[in-house]
């Protein structure tokens, strides 16, 4: 996601993107329920509706799982920060121009530049035609 | 009164009209006066039970969650230790959310067989999402990619964007639910739990089966 959104040009590309990501996750849990209605057979939809999957558990006691839902929010916290730290350093090297271009390469066709004015040696202008393909650019 | 809180006997016939009830309109709810309370949770849906009234067989839980019984034929008894004084799960500061497995064919690499189509099918689909997955990262990155840019940024956005670029971040980690939810099994269920409920499950596999959503969940969120 994090690479999808800092690569974005446009809002609704960076939502259509997001959502598609979301849809890939949901993928086996669409397959489940589709299996529970027997759309994959019979050993699919038994597998599907075992008992297991409608029984509740008993909750641990907080002192058991204190660490582990600290460590839980944490996570959370670290993971936030460490994706809007990441999308900050790109936006301040976007405002720096880090990601412009170092230098231009141009192709042209073997085209002929008619009266075109070139600079010479000793300083002067002077009209010239030039063949693209031939011609440096200096 | 549909029950006789004291002997625990459950007239089956008088409620069943208010289980009908529940399940239509509420999903969930309590049987008038008795204290008990109907958790249908999908088990058998008001069309289920219409069509068959005699097979009706709803969980119910007493009040203070400590016993659970199954009926399963009309005028059976529930059980003498039903306390009705407080609904399952509740507290003064709200309901509990039930701790239940995630129905997800994930979940059938620990509770099936090695060598089962269920086991099978499950790895199909993480092969599917894995590959999906990877296929976007490859195809973000490997267009265009340059050794200075190698998350190929384009050269600046306007604000609009980096604004919904910010939204995003925060909306992709709240709608994110494989990493919570995994950390959440992880954190509730213990060896024990997990034994009482479904003694067939490996809890070396729950816990690999975890990690492994946990995986997917960061490789979504960070990578792609």
């Amino acid at each position: 996601m994090f690479v999808v959104v800092v690569q974005a040009t446009a809002v609704i590309d960076i939502f259509y993107d997001v959502l598609a990501l979301q849809f890939l996750q949901q993928v086996d849990d669409i397959v489940f329920h589709l299996a529970r209605r027997d759309v994959f057979g019979k050993r699919m939809k038994k597998a599907s509706t075992r008992t297991c999957f409608e029984a509740e558990f008993e909750k641990l006691p907080y002192s058991r799982r204190k660490k582990m839902t600290i460590f839980v929010k944490v996570l959370y916290v670290v993971n936030l920060m460490v994706m809007l730290v990441g999308l900050t350093i790109t936006t301040v090297k976007q405002i720096r121009g880090d990601y412009h271009c170092d230098s231009i390469t141009a192709i042209f066709d073997h085209h002929i530049w008619q009266d075109a004015l070139v600079r010479n040696a000793t300083g002067g202008v002077e009209k010239m035609d030039l063949i693209y393909s031939y011609f440096s650019g200096e | 009164m549909a029950t006789d809180v004291h002997s625990g006997k459950i007239d089956s016939q008088a409620i069943y009209p208010t289980i009908m009830h529940s399940a239509k309109s509420l999903g969930t709810g309590r049987v008038a006066e008795s204290g008990l309370t109907l958790r249908p949770n999908a088990v058998y849906s008001a069309e289920e039970l219409a069509e068959d009234p005699e097979g009706w067989s709803p969980t119910y839980q007493s009040n203070n969650g400590a016993s659970r019984y199954q009926e399963h034929s009309r005028g059976g008894q529930a059980g003498d230790d039903v306390d009705d004084s407080k609904p399952p799960g509740r507290s003064t500061l709200g309901y509990d959310e039930p701790i239940m497995l995630t129905q997800s064919t994930h979940s059938f690499l620990f509770t099936e067989p090695t060598c089962s189509l269920p086991f099978a099918f499950a790895i199909l689909v993480i092969i599917i999402s894995y590959v999906c997955l990877m296929l976007a990262l490859l195809n973000n990155l490997l267009v265009d990619w340059s050794s200075d840019n190698p998350f190929n940024v384009p050269v600046g956005v306007t604000l609009d964007v980096k604004i919904a670029q910010y939204l995003a971040l925060l909306i992709g980690l709240i709608m994110e639910e494989e990493i919570p939810e995994s950390l959440y099994l992880l954190r509730m269920i213990s060896k024990k739990t997990l034994y009482n409920r479904a003694p067939f499950v490996v809890f070396g596999k729950f816990i690999f089966c975890a990690l492994l959503r946990i995986v997917m969940g960061y490789v979504s969120v960070a990578i792609s």
